[in-house]
């Protein structure tokens, strides 16, 4: 045969003979071909190549409009089939749908979540040039991180480096008390902020009223959100009006901006002037070794930070060499990308609350568990259902339909089906959402308007896609799998094939239904655990009271001395520090060569602090006011840091702080548990507070709580009636240290309900399947005498067994996943095989009570009515 | 019987003029010329499909050849309902266009 040497271009060719879908298709390409053979010798190769390019282009729309046509009226038609299919088994049509739609709506709720996590702060215009500049220090042990940086930085770095267009500091105000004068009431409020002018131009937020780049350029002045403005003004404008604050100053507002977005790493409620506090600009020439507040400087787009160290050398010198020496430390700047803050891996002191990955992790996991479960549940339903539509895909394939085609056909309705599920899901959502707190246990905003969020949209189009095939395609081959002969005549055996599939998932789902539950129940234990240890101190029934007023200082002594006349009233101290809530501090420590400096956690106390909290002193002794030296040359520490130090005889060793500091060790306390059980206990020291700044702790009795409190609250309103009377319980308060894990535990609660709530939709099916198929045989059964329990047995047998299967399988993976979460904890529960084995009890009782209806109706069925037609 | 579609009847008088001819290749050319218009082969096949479900032509095959990529040919010939097709067709052009002549229709509207 010649070589045909200049050979037809393969692609517009084989496109052309893909578009042609009649009969006579080789005679087609044959004459394509011949065609082109022609050209190419009358006019040559560059007219015959472009007349194939230009007709296969030519072709694709005709093509796809004769298809749209054929596949529109087919398309009616299939439509009215699934619908009719769908009615026709109300039952399992449900328990599909159900199915899918939880899944969604997990999955749903899952993804938006995880957008709001993961754009933190990204609504800001700026946000990829914005860094907020945190502060390394590093002495002579450990680096010491900061997230807060020197007031003076910001303008300093702003003279030496032109690229810095602009800086701002923000330093978050714990609590200001607002006194609203026309209406005359007094509010604390969190969540303000102390910001330079340029804030507003870093920060992308909407002004209703007030212009952004002037509103923060006087001192006094304050801008407000909208929230805010409501609770205090109502809907009058509250631009102009004045607003007193606690520290006796007359705030102006002078903007009104709309609510930010709920993901931002700082919550902000309004926005006061910096130059407020810091009228005479003193700040600007704070040594750069002194941290205060945040600093966010505004640099170009994807800015070379080599461009910066290389300057840098200079910089130091000028303005941090000299305090350097003076503190014996050197100071490094670090640029944190705005984006990168709540995720970021580096960890600072004074940082905000950062997002945790592993929350994100589970989560995601989580949404795929469910996902899968839903998506097997849909799987076994349709293959199980197979033999009824045996006979319709036989008669089909006689007249002429492929394979593939019947294939489309059934993935379309598993389409169809994953679409209502879409609906159903997403109703189920709202639902949800407006029954129950869902934004108070995740903190966040559920948007669901599609309009406003695209990427919703994408994401719920690829799950739509992927669940209509991942539960379409087995089933659509499984089904089409039928020979037509086979089902005309009778011979046709349901169910047979595809068992096996079938088991493995139903085991599947069994197994991830049982790890999900043990899983939780096992965080359950955790998260009790740690509430109620022993935490080396009382911190049941102690009430603290933050002292926010200067003046109230001076009063204290008196207010404790009427305090204690109650009965209910045991003990009562001061302090800055307490559990859950410690600093650091640079001391230096009589080591075995010499004075060795360590940054060891401090705690600053008054008198009576030990016998109030519960702590115990196993050597030396306690603060006393009798030692008028106690006050600054004593200092406490505890069995850790003795360890740590190697001391032997840890009373009388000495302790410094630079030239200020001298005191000596009087007493060593029993370790306590002053951080979550997340952190071994580390080395403590404590010491009698400098500063008039922290808590009045009570310890009172467990009975008459109320009365006590009442009591406190009136003599507290004596010495300060101005102030709203604030208090807080020190256990409550240490239990919220672990409030992630318990949030955590309460989705994962409510997640692995719905994981055995799907699961139970599975066996609910597949059992009323089973028993129906098996109904003949039950029949048969009992006329040879079995009896009703005895055919129940029979009938739960396969359930039985699978779940034990799966029981077994997913016991080492527990272990496993539980253990690598338990390294969370310095201190933890052991895996207790009893609750496992407890758990799959349960389960097997659950599984027996969802499948025992349909098991018991057919096993008490009439054996002659089933027989009958025979 | 079913009237002829403005393409069938282009078709069909290709089918009818080549005779022994009339394979796809040729009808599909002397169609275009006809018609003015250049149709690539699946329209032209799909017509084909048509004219034989209507009966108005018999289809058969032909030697495969090496420059078709050893695919063979295939032809057309009329039937005897396809002759009367084209008649009809015929007479009712010429009614449609009787007494009207081309100058005419440039002229304007009927005199």
């Amino acid at each position: 045969m010649k070589q045909n040497k200049n050979r037809i271009p393969q692609f517009p060719f084989l496109l052309l003979k893909q578009l042609y879908a009649f009969s006579d298709g080789d005679c087609y390409s044959g004459d394509i071909q011949e065609e082109f053979d022609e050209i190419m010798q009358s006019e040559g190769k560059r007219k015959a190549h472009s007349w194939i390019w230009v007709n296969a282009i030519r072709a694709i729309p005709s093509t796809m409009k004769s298809q749209l046509i054929w596949g529109g009226s087919m398309f009616k038609n299939h439509t009215k089939v699934a619908i009719r299919n769908i009615r026709r088994h109300k039952g399992y049509s449900f328990i599909n749908i159900m199915g899918l739609a939880v899944g969604i709506a997990c999955c749903l709720l899952i993804f938006l979540y995880l957008q709001n996590e993961l754009t933190y702060d990204k609504y800001h215009e700026n946000s990829h040039r914005i860094y907020r500049i945190s502060s390394t220090y590093i002495t002579s042990g450990e680096p010491i991180r900061f997230a807060v940086a020197s007031p003076a930085l910001g303008s300093r770095l702003k003279a030496e480096y032109p690229e810095v267009e602009a800086f701002v500091r923000t330093v978050p105000i714990p609590q200001i008390l607002f006194h609203q004068v026309e209406r005359d009431f007094t509010f604390y409020e969190q969540h303000l902020l102390a910001a330079d002018p340029d804030y507003f131009t870093l920060f992308t937020y909407d002004f209703i009223s007030g212009d952004p780049q002037t509103c923060l350029a006087e001192p006094n002045s304050i801008v407000l959100t909208e929230e805010f403005a409501t609770k205090y003004y109502g809907s009058n404008d509250p631009m102009g009006k004045i607003l007193q604050t606690g520290d006796g100053r007359d705030l102006k507002v002078t903007g009104l901006i709309k609510n930010p977005p709920q993901n931002s790493h700082v919550p902000v409620r309004g926005v006061v002037s910096f130059s407020t506090w810091d009228t005479e600009g003193r700040l600007a020439d704070w040594p750069l070794f002194e941290v205060v507040g945040f600093t966010y400087v505004l640099l170009p787009d994807n800015y070379d930070f080599t461009h910066f160290w290389d300057r840098w050398p200079p910089f130091y010198e000028k303005y941090c060499a000299e305090d350097g020496e003076r503190y014996g430390q050197t100071y490094v700047p670090n640029f944190i990308p705005l984006e990168d803050i709540r995720y970021g891996s580096m960890r600072f002191r004074f940082d905000v609350d950062k997002g945790s990955w592993s929350y994100l992790y589970a989560f995601i996991a989580i949404g795929i568990f469910i996902l899968v479960l839903a998506c097997i549940n849909t799987i076994n339903m349709t293959t199980a259902h197979a033999a009824t539509r045996a006979k319709e895909v036989g008669i089909k394939k006689v007249l002429g339909s492929g394979r593939k085609n019947l294939i489309f056909q059934i993935l379309g309705e598993s389409a169809f089906i994953s679409l209502i599920a879409f609906v159903v899901g997403f109703i189920l959502l709202q639902l949800f959402i407006m029954s129950f707190p869902v934004e108070q246990w995740l903190d966040f905003k559920v948007g669901m308007n599609i309009f406003q969020n695209p990427l919703l949209l994408f994401s719920a189009i690829g799950l739509f896609i992927f669940i209509s095939i991942a539960s379409g395609l087995y089933p659509a081959f499984y089904i089409t799998a039928v020979m037509p002969i086979k089902v005309l005549t009778g011979t046709f055996k349901s169910g047979r094939k595809g068992l096996f599939i079938r088991r493995t998932l139903v085991t599947a789902q069994f197994a991830i239904s049982i790890g999900v539950i043990v899983l939780m129940l096992f965080m359950n234990n955790q998260v009790n655990f740690m509430r109620n240890r022993d935490l080396g101190f009382k911190k049941e029934n102690v009430v603290s009271i933050p002292i926010r007023d200067r003046n109230m200082w001076t009063n204290i002594p008196a207010i404790e001395d009427e305090l204690m006349k109650s009965p209910n009233i045991l003990s009562a101290a001061t302090g800055d520090s307490r559990p859950g809530a410690a600093g650091t501090g640079l001391y230096s420590f009589e080591g075995v060569e010499g004075m060795e400096e360590h940054n060891f956690h401090v705690f600053a106390v008054g008198f009576n602090y030990v016998p109030t909290l519960g702590l115990e002193i196993i050597s030396g002794r306690d603060f006393q006011e009798a030692h008028t030296t106690d006050r600054t040359q004593a200092v406490i520490v505890n069995e850790t840091l003795v360890k740590e130090m190697g001391w032997e005889d840890p009373i009388g060793k000495r302790i410094t702080q630079g030239n200020n500091f001298e005191a000596q060790v009087i007493g060593v306390v029993k370790d306590f548990n002053f951080q979550s059980l997340h952190n071994q206990i580390q080395p403590l020291l404590m010491r009698m507070q400098g500063q008039n700044s922290g808590r009045l702790f009570l310890k009172i009795r467990g009975e008459n709580i109320r009365q006590s409190m009442a009591f406190i609250e009136e003599k507290w309103k004596e010495f300060s009636p101005n102030r709203p009377f604030e208090y807080d319980f020190l256990d409550e308060e240490f239990g919220r240290l672990y409030n992630a894990d318990q949030r955590l535990n309460k989705l994962v609660l409510l997640f692995s309900a719905i994981c055995v709530f799907i699961s139970c939709l599975g066996v609910l099916g597949l059992s009323s399947f089973n028993a129906i198929r098996r109904t003949k045989e039950m029949a048969i059964r009992k006329v040879h005498g079995a009896s009703s329990p005895r055919l129940v047995i029979a009938l739960f047998k396969e359930i039985f067994l699978l779940f034990s299967v799966a029981a077994i399988i997913v016991l080492p993976v527990s272990y496993f996943l539980i253990d690598l979460w338990l390294k969370n904890f310095a201190y933890r529960t052991t895996f207790n095989i009893l609750l496992f084995i407890m758990t799959t009890l349960v389960g097997i009782v659950i599984a027996f009570l969802t499948a025992g209806y349909h098991c018991m109706k057919v096993a008490g069925a009439n054996p002659i009515t089933s027989i009958r037609y025979e | 019987m079913k009237d002829l579609t403005q393409l069938e009847e282009i078709v069909m008088i290709a089918i009818w003029s080549l005779k022994d001819e009339a394979n796809g290749v040729s009808i599909k050319k002397m169609v275009n010329e006809m018609s003015g218009k250049n149709y690539f082969y699946n329209v032209v096949y799909t017509t084909f499909e048509q004219l034989v479900r209507k009966g108005f032509v018999t289809k058969y095959y032909g030697e495969p050849t090496a420059v078709r990529g050893g695919k063979r040919k295939v032809f057309f010939k009329m039937t005897d309902t396809g002759l009367q097709a084209l008649e009809r067709a015929y007479e009712r052009q010429n009614r449609i266009w009787s007494g009207i002549t081309k100058d005419a229709i440039k002229g304007g509207f009927a005199s």
